[in-house]
């Protein structure tokens, strides 16, 4: 069977934009050509296309302005009745394909076909992706564009000021740059943080997307630094841009964390009860996406931080770049950090651990610990002749000894409570019966 | 003292009619979590998403619906809604014992007529599945259905309310096994004709009966009481529809998908202990449309086949946890062959062979697109390494197309794509038929990379019927080399199977072919 497609997986990042170019020649006529937001859920891409002669064929081509490997044209066939008159509409929902980024610009052009077989482009046409409830307003310097809505001109000039001089500092400290304008959105709540990205996880207070050079924070749980920490990202994904290699996440959000300056509390106690309590991470394990758990994620942030600072304090910045690059022109991690310093994953944590005199590695924190693929077959091949059933006691051989759980518990009380008030009723139903007729013999006595 | 009495249980029937309330107020909108197994998953707007005659199965069809027969944990064949059948000597004709007390979820009865019912509408013209010749097709009559030429599928008949029989175009060993697949599985025709949107309260006749569906929320199925092997266990299974950053981690379902497998291997992590590896019986690869330039020659596929870079590919995207898929079988499946010659990683004698194509060189080549699932621009890793891979040793630019995840296939089997388009398989059932054939003979519906090959067709015609074990399993390795040598496809990996299941969810058993695991497992101090 073919694996049922839900939502995507691997998502890659930066492209092209597909180059647009609309050649209608023909008695056609498109309107009501928009797009409407439903924000953060969905965006109605619809039009009303008209034809002298029956259409027969619609396809909607779009995309989101960000970079990616080549060409790449998203296609979809919404539904529709062939006529001369056509209402067409196709919802893309971010409840199902996830969120996109506040600011991310949306393309899009109709390609019909009449029946006479004539086909007809309409010119491209862009929309932003935000939620327009907020009063936005913009302030720039340099390559930053930063937009707020909550807070004087005096707090977007702060926030302003220290995105460009972390833009300076990377420059000078890491050799990182851009000549791209980044735009910056300025949430004034976690909550109208998080009404912007239902997805994100509950202990974000920001994120970047540097394939279409965006970020959003939230200013009420993060302070300036948290741009630099998002700038650093933006940066380290165009430096590493390509279209096979990956950065790992310890990597990526160590840079991010070692830009932001000295580890804060945060980040450093959980550290220090890691190495104290033998309870560190192991570098392999933080390499991919983190914990969705804030406790297990602040330990993986600043165990980033630590083994990128102890990268750079023991080999220097240039071995950090080309480590970079390495990364970038599709080598593993094994290989990347083999061929600029000489050891693999487990060296480096090696390495890392003595530094901060922890406990040695677990020997056992190795991908061996999973179990080994078979190259054996293991299930007995269909013989020719033809299959008889197999009985098989069903669901008892699995529930055998297991407590069942009870369908309704709380009935089953209702049941028991309103059994004892009958049996209370009875019992003072009787007595009272008893009372009534001895009362009822001594009346009788005294009237005999 | 009457009257405190009677006081006292008014007090108690009041407490009693609160907590009933209680529960039936959190039964209508949120079942009691501690007697629901919560699953990930995620919400279509495709109809044929949900209806079993169409779907490309994501499992949760096996919760509500159920057919003939089924497979058990350690993958036996074994009866479902068929108590017993009997196979008449020329391996052609079957006939199906149907339970007495099998029940839809309204309680109304299932009788052979009801199989009939779900058969021939899968069969119908009108419903264009495309699953039914891969599962249905060797009935007699059935593909004299599908292409409208027959009321009716001429192989099934019922004898009586609980008796079918069916005869098949030649004796196959592996027809009854392709009934575990949801093509097969039993639809109630008032339902399905009550509306266009019957999916959404479906009256079938599996283990659950849906009780609640709230778009993008969550689906909420209940035990059928009724279920004719026994109630579930499992009072409830939720659904989570909505997505979420690693749900699993957070205790919002019971049991997840792994996207990061070394944080979980890693033993101080502490959801180590909750991991479960296994091979699965799945295959990925890109698919050549062999009926269009330039695929149409064998040295362009050959070419393109040799300058992908299946190690960096799988040390690179899955961090090395994956398996090199240099042929059609995946490992555990029988037929799978440790002595293939698969097509090496070799630049520099791919552009040797595209030079030798007909289309003289990358120079020659019409414009290609690559048609993969997507939306907007982002684009699959996967996909990204394959267009640098050929890029960089071919020279050769391709272009991403992009098709709604929900309608791609609809797309694909309508031939509504590039001349390459991403595809996977996973076996329904173990064996290698259901990969060769299913996907590789000229007239197979699941062939929609248009593949032909006259030598390959007769070897496996040959291999549906031959009664030695041993001579079968070697005719299905031949036909894998012959796709090989042919390049008929690019075989890219068999992933690994992963997944995350809280300590609390007994009973579990990761297998490699999807089964309706749910009604096996309980509950322990959830």
């Amino acid at each position: 069977m073919r694996k049922t497609i839900l939502h995507l997986v691997l998502i890659l990042t930066f492209s092209l934009l597909p180059a647009s170019r609309a050649f209608a020649a023909t008695q056609a006529d498109v309107t009501n050509n928009e797009v409407t937001f439903n924000f953060p859920e969905t965006a109605t891409f619809s039009a009303t296309i008209t034809s002298s002669a029956e259409i027969t064929s619609i396809v909607l081509e779009y995309g989101n302005e960000q970079l990616t490997c080549g060409e790449v044209v998203a296609k979809t066939f919404p539904e529709f009745t062939p006529s001369t008159t056509v209402n067409v509409s196709w919802t893309w929902d971010m409840r199902q394909f996830g969120a996109q980024f506040p600011g991310t610009i949306f393309w899009w052009r109709w390609r019909f076909t009449d029946q006479t077989g004539k086909e007809t482009v309409t010119d491209k046409k862009t929309i932003m992706w935000l939620d327009n409830i907020h009063p936005w307003k913009t302030v720039s310097s340099g390559s930053i564009r930063l937009h707020w809505y909550e807070g004087n001109n005096a707090f977007s000039q702060e926030r302003l000021t220290a995105a460009v001089n972390g833009l300076k500092n990377l420059e000078n400290d890491a050799g990182l740059k851009t000549d791209q304008p980044i735009d910056i959105y300025i949430y004034a709540s976690s909550t109208d943080m998080k009404d912007a990205d239902p997805f994100a996880p509950s202990w974000s207070g920001g994120q970047a997307n540097p394939a279409s050079n965006l970020i959003f924070l939230d200013s009420s749980s993060t302070d300036i630094s948290a741009e630099v920490h998002e700038l650093t990202h933006v940066l380290v994904g165009h430096f590493t841009f390509s279209c096979i290699g990956f950065v790992p996440q310890w990597l990526n959000e160590g840079l991010a964390v070692y830009s932001e300056g000295p580890l804060n509390a945060q980040f450093q106690i959980p550290l220090d009860v890691a190495v104290q309590s033998n309870t560190l991470l192991s570098v392999r394990s933080i390499s991919g996406a983190f914990s969705g758990e804030g406790n297990q994620a602040n330990l993986s942030y600043a165990e980033s931080f630590s083994i990128v600072n102890f990268l750079i304090q023991n080999y220097g910045h240039d071995k950090m770049n080309s480590l970079l690059i390495a990364f970038r022109d599709g080598k593993s991690d094994d290989e990347a950090l083999t061929s600029v310093y000489g050891f693999n994953v487990d060296g480096l944590e090696d390495a890392w651990r003595q530094s901060l005199h922890a406990q040695p590695r677990l020997a056992s924190a190795q991908p061996t610990a999973l179990a080994t693929p078979t190259f054996v077959p293991t299930i007995v091949p269909v013989s020719g002749a033809p299959l008889a059933m197999t009985p098989y006691a069903v669901p008892t051989s699995s529930l055998n000894g297991t407590p069942s759980p009870s369908s309704s518990p709380r009935i089953s009380l209702t049941i028991a409570l309103i059994g004892l008030c009958c049996l209370l009723l009875l019992i003072f139903g009787v007595i009272a019966v008893g009372f009534f007729i001895r009362s009822q013999n001594m009346k009788r006595g005294k009237n005999d | 003292m009457i009257k405190r009495t009677l006081a006292l249980c008014a007090l108690f029937i009041l407490v009693a009619a609160t907590l009933t309330n209680q529960v039936s107020a959190s039964e209508r909108f949120q079942v009691p979590l501690n007697q629901a197994l919560v699953l990930a998953g995620g919400e279509s707007t495709n109809p044929r998403n949900y209806d079993p005659a169409a779907t490309w199965p994501s499992g949760n069809e096996k919760l509500v619906f159920s057919g003939l027969v089924s497979f058990d944990p350690n993958l036996n064949l074994t009866p479902d809604l068929a108590e017993t059948w009997d196979i008449s000597a020329d391996g052609k004709t079957y006939t199906f014992h149907l339970r007495a007390n099998a029940k839809f979820h309204n309680g109304r009865a299932v009788t052979a007529q009801d199989v009939i019912y779900s058969w021939e509408r899968a069969a119908s013209p009108q419903l264009k599945s495309d699953t039914v010749l891969t599962y249905l097709g060797d009935i007699v009559g059935v593909k004299e259905m599908y292409a409208g030429q027959a009321d009716h599928i001429a192989g099934i008949k019922a004898l009586d309310d609980h008796t079918l029989q069916v005869t098949i175009d030649a004796p196959k060993p592996y027809f009854i096994l392709k009934l575990t697949f949801p093509t097969s599985f039993i639809v109630d025709k008032d339902n399905v004709e009550s509306g266009a949107e019957w999916y959404r309260t479906p009256n079938g006749t599996g283990p659950y009966r849906l009780i609640e569906w709230q778009s993008f929320k969550q689906i909420t199925y209940q035990a059928n009481s009724d279920f004719y092997l026994g109630a579930p266990s499992i009072p409830y299974v939720v659904v989570n529809l909505s997505q979420g950053y690693n749900l699993y981690d957070t205790g919002e379902v019971d049991i997840a998908g792994v996207s990061s497998v070394d944080r979980y291997a890693d033993p101080t992590e502490p959801l180590h202990n909750q991991l479960h590896t296994g091979v699965s019986l799945c295959t990925d690869y890109t698919i050549f449309d062999t009926t269009r330039p330039p695929f149409d020659d064998v040295n362009v596929r050959k070419a393109f086949s040799m300058a992908f870079n299946r190690q960096q590919y799988i040390d690179v995207l899955y961090s090395g946890h994956a398996l090199p898929a240099d042929g059609l079988y995946p490992p555990a499946l029988p037929g799978f062959n440790t002595q293939l010659k698969g097509l090496p990683y070799d630049p520099e004698q791919a552009r040797k062979l595209l030079a030798e194509s007909k289309y003289g060189g990358p120079q020659g080549l019409p414009p290609i697109v690559y048609t993969n699932a997507g939306i907007g621009t982002s684009v699959g890793a996967d996909v990204s390494a394959l267009a640098d891979m050929w890029q960089q040793n071919l020279g050769v630019t391709i272009t991403i197309e992009n098709l709604e995840p929900n309608f791609y296939f609809d797309q694909i089997y309508k031939g509504i794509h590039g001349q390459l388009f991403s595809s996977n398989w996973c076996a329904d059932y173990p064996d290698p038929e259901n990969f060769a054939d299913a996907l590789f003979h000229s007239g197979a519906q699941q062939n929609t990379g248009g593949y032909s090959n006259p030598d390959l067709d007769k070897l496996l015609e040959a291999a549906r019927v031959e009664r030695d074990v041993t001579k079968r399993i070697g005719m299905y390795q031949q036909a894998e080399q012959i796709l090989v040598d042919d390049a008929a496809a690019l075989f890219t990996v068999h992933s690994l199977m992963y997944q995350l299941v809280k300590p609390y969810v007994k009973g579990y058993v990761l297998t490699p072919i999807s089964i309706p695991i749910e009604r096996y497992m309980w509950l322990e101090g959830k």
